[in-house]
């Protein structure tokens, strides 16, 4: 008499008491078609937590000290705390820009908010100031110019645009990363999960090549794109990236 | 080559400094233990099986810590906390999207992902894992969604008794509804991926 079909499930899950355990291991042994039965449910979970790991993103960077926090204490989620940034933003702006403050004579360039990521690794080139509020870097393109982007197994999109500008511009309006440049070469590592990634390129440019994790996915020669890089009607070519699998 | 950064005051990649850690520590109730278990052996599961409900990561970590904030609050554990978790962190979910209408989104960027991620010409496992993805997400929308939590957390190791209290359901029967799920599960991955 065959083991009934909960009871085969359970064993196969590991869910029954040692004791019943036992006596449905004993029949297993012995029965070809409960065996197979327990085999197949043991292998269809196999399956499947390997097919899961298919669509897993990196999970969040919080720590159990980001939750204990004193009763009664602000706590952090994204939108709050995104929130306090842009009204800060605000305040700062607005008292900035009043008249007759003194704040603006303190800060008679404009303000350098590099940290560790945005700082150039390539040190004696000419900069010039920054003229827009996001983050990110800009260079002359030369003759070739290549841009690294590694995802540190992060999910995230490339925005690629052509310009009438005369510099490769590239930013993290969305998420964060951080720029380096080399000779010829400019490096971006994706640091937040669900970044996006604008790439400007002059029409001018001679030779642009973007690389994802080494994988070349944009090239531009001589003022035109590869066809075979498909751009929305805004002329916009948006390449996704996904998160490495575990 | 010239080069400058363009500068931001917004994004940081540092998280913000925890409050009150060392009053925290220092103090360590039974409770503060309890709660740091917990979220050591369950936070990462509660995120993960809440993203691959819906495919929301930002959603999906919002929800897992608004439940580990919610957990804390109490200042006492409930009967079971793995199961408790799991409900407030759905209902939480739930919310988020509802609020969102999160799921009209969800399905632009799939699309969107399925013109422009293909490589022109890139490698077959580049293309075969994207197919993968889309295949995996695809089966999971079309499963209710008691049978794609029944699945997800039995992957995340959930015992039956904690599958039946976090989803309301019969402990007597979880071991055939979770072979149905799965079967569900199964048959849906093995759908041409454009039979929708």
């Amino acid at each position: 008499m065959h083991v009934d079909a909960e009871r085969l499930f359970r064993y196969a899950d590991g869910a029954l008491a040692p004791d019943d355990a036992e006596h449905v291991r004993s029949h297993v042994a012995e029965c070809d078609a409960c065996r197979v039965h327990v085999e197949r449910t043991m292998e269809e979970w196999r399956e499947i937590e390997a097919r899961l790991g298919a669509i897993d993103h990196a999970p969040p960077a919080v720590v159990v000290t980001d939750i204990i926090t004193p009763r009664g204490a602000a706590r952090f989620p994204r939108l709050r705390v995104a929130a306090g940034i842009v009204l800060a933003l605000a305040v700062a702006g607005a008292v900035y820009a009043v008249p007759a403050v003194i704040l603006p004579r303190w800060f008679p360039e404009p303000a350098s908010v590099e940290d560790e990521g945005t700082r150039n690794r390539s040190e004696g080139l000419p900069t010039t100031a920054p003229d827009t509020p996001q983050a990110g870097i800009a260079v002359q393109p030369g003759e070739a110019l290549r841009l690294d982007v590694a995802t540190t197994g992060s999910s995230g999109s490339l925005e690629v645009r052509r310009t009438d500008g005369a510099e490769v511009r590239v930013r993290a309006p969305i998420g964060a990363a951080t720029f380096a440049t080399e000779e010829r070469r400019l490096l971006v590592t994706v640091a937040r999960e669900g970044t996006t990634i604008e790439i400007e390129i002059p029409r001018t440019a001679s030779r642009i090549e973007i690389r994802v994790d080494q994988r070349v996915v944009f090239r531009a020669a001589d003022g035109s794109s590869d066809p075979a890089f498909d751009a929305e009607p805004d002329g916009t070519v948006r390449i996704p990236f996904a998160a490495r699998r575990p | 080559m010239t080069t400058h950064t363009l500068h931001t005051p917004a994004e940081r990649t540092t998280r913000a400094a925890p409050a009150g850690e060392g009053a925290a520590t220092a103090g360590a109730s039974a409770f503060e233990a309890a709660f740091r278990a917990m979220f050591d052996g369950y936070f990462t599961r509660i995120f993960r099986y809440l993203d691959r409900m819906t495919g929301d990561p930002d959603a999906a970590a919002d929800a897992a810590q608004e439940a580990f904030v919610r957990l804390y609050g109490r200042g006492v554990m409930p009967e079971r906390p793995s199961a408790w978790l799991v409900t407030v962190a759905l209902n939480q979910m739930r919310n988020a999207l509802a609020q969102r209408t999160r799921r009209a989104e969800l399905l632009t960027v799939e699309r969107g992902r399925l013109v422009h991620s293909e490589p022109p010409d890139g490698p077959a496992d580049l293309v075969e894992r994207e197919d993968e993805r889309r295949r995996v997400r695809r089966a999971l929308d079309l499963l209710s969604e008691r049978d794609r939590s029944l699945v997800l957390l039995r992957a995340e190791g959930y015992s039956y008794r904690e599958l039946a209290e976090a989803l309301h359901l019969h402990e007597a029967s979880i071991g055939t509804q979770l072979a149905r799920a799965r079967a569900r599960f199964r048959d849906a991955c093995e759908e041409p991926t454009n039979a929708r």
